[in-house]
């Protein structure tokens, strides 16, 4: 799938590589952001998370590392994901509301 | 909606009311008094604040006022919370590692300069009792409250506007809503991130509690070659060794979210997902250096979507 593009026109595209392990639920996703496309939180075109198909899910694989795969979408992987590894696409959606703060390390 | 921006605590606060318009702009209009009562008491880098003029012999019986009774009591519960990953007696340490003045005062740490290994302070010696406005503290310690103050100053304003009408707090990324918004919808948050500024991560959905994040992605500075940055790992005296970059933990409350993001930050991605995950309260997601990002379980329950 091709990167989506949000509001802004800037490419936002986080892909999900849902795995687990000892813990189970723990998920990792690969940040392939560019440019700002957020804004200070005022704007529709913040750039959030949006879960294609169902929530973030709690994947749980019994012999599965902690950290798992991270994929890069526009990169077929080397070694493609077996069934166990479930890989979750999330992008920018255009419906999230403009956040009224926004929570980051302490600065001015 | 009545917003109500104003600087304190070294960093932007930002209020936000949620009904009445003229109640809302009365209400806000008194908080930048009280955070600067409560920062004349808390601040670090003002020299006639209260910390920094508590006598030079510490002990465990010092009169103090009710701030920062508060303040400390807080932050013992921070320290018991997270077993001594956060306390507020790594001032020494922090100093140490060149953090000398206020980076919103423009006073940035030098390159060069010893490194000098701090011996922390017990802090199981810390002692608040409100009731009795006394205090104590080790007697080698000296006081850095700034690591919890704003996520209790978010809290206690939340609260205080809470009863006003639907609430949020954001002091300086630590933010504490009084509960759902007007309409019964959740307050959108975004979370900021750190490899680019003005640009969010995801948007999180908050109807109670706090959200805050810990980060090493802006107070840094290089001190004799090496990189240091201003989250100070009580068990070693130093800057966290770690690989997250930045850390973003919801929990019942900013102060209770403030110590859970620092508390991982120091841990790493791999035992501070673990700490998190051991705590139901919590919901937290870890940035890392190579920009992968870590979910705990929960923290699907906050994404908007």
């Amino acid at each position: 799938m091709a990167p989506k593009t949000n509001l802004s026109g800037t490419k936002f595209l986080i892909t999900a590589a849902a795995v687990s392990g000892t813990l189970g639920g723990w998920i990792l996703l690969s940040l392939i952001g560019s440019g700002s496309n957020a804004g200070n939180g005022s704007s529709q075109d913040s750039a959030i998370l949006d879960l294609l198909n169902q929530p973030l899910p709690t994947l749980a694989q019994p012999n599965g590392s902690f950290f798992g795969p991270v994929v890069n979408p526009n990169t077929p992987p080397a070694n493609p994901l077996t069934s166990q590894q479930a890989l979750r696409r999330v992008v920018a959606p255009a419906q999230a509301p403009g956040a009224v703060a926004v929570t980051r390390s302490s600065r001015k | 909606m009545t917003i109500k921006v104003f600087e304190a605590m070294g960093s932007r606060i930002t209020a936000v009311l949620d009904g009445d318009e003229m109640v809302n702009a009365a209400e806000l209009d008194k908080l930048p008094q009280l955070f600067e009562d409560w920062e004349s008491a808390l601040s670090r880098f003002r020299s006639d604040s209260e910390i920094n003029c508590l006598p030079s012999s510490l002990g465990d019986n010092l009169r103090a006022s009710p701030t920062l009774c508060a303040v400390l009591a807080e932050s013992i519960r921070a320290a018991e919370y997270t077993d001594g990953l956060v306390i507020p007696l790594v001032r020494e340490a922090l100093q140490a590692a060149g953090y000398e003045g206020s980076f919103e005062d423009g006073i940035f740490p030098p390159a060069t300069g010893p490194r000098i290994r701090i011996r922390i302070p017990d802090w199981r010696k810390l002692r608040s009792d409100p009731s009795l406005g006394r205090i104590g503290v080790p007697e080698e310690a000296r006081l850095d409250l700034g690591g919890i103050a704003k996520g209790w100053a978010a809290d206690r304003t939340a609260t205080r506007l809470g009863r006003h009408g639907p609430a949020l707090i954001d002091a300086g990324g630590d933010i504490s809503v009084s509960g759902p918004r007007a309409d019964g919808s959740p307050w959108p948050i975004g979370v900021g991130n750190p490899f680019a500024e003005n640009n969010l991560l995801l948007t999180l959905a908050l109807s109670a509690g706090g959200v805050a994040t810990s980060g090493r992605d802006y107070r840094k500075w290089i001190q004799s070659g090496r990189m240091r940055h201003h989250i100070i790992d009580p068990r070693t005296g130093e800057s966290a060794e770690t690989d997250v970059l930045a850390a973003t933990v919801i929990a019942p409350s900013a102060s209770l979210a403030e110590a859970g993001a620092k508390a991982a930050l120091i841990l790493g991605s791999r035992d501070g997902t673990a700490w998190i995950e051991e705590h139901p309260e919590l919901a937290g997601m870890l940035v890392l250096d190579d920009r992968r990002i870590v979910y705990s379980r929960r923290f699907s329950d906050y994404i908007w979507n």
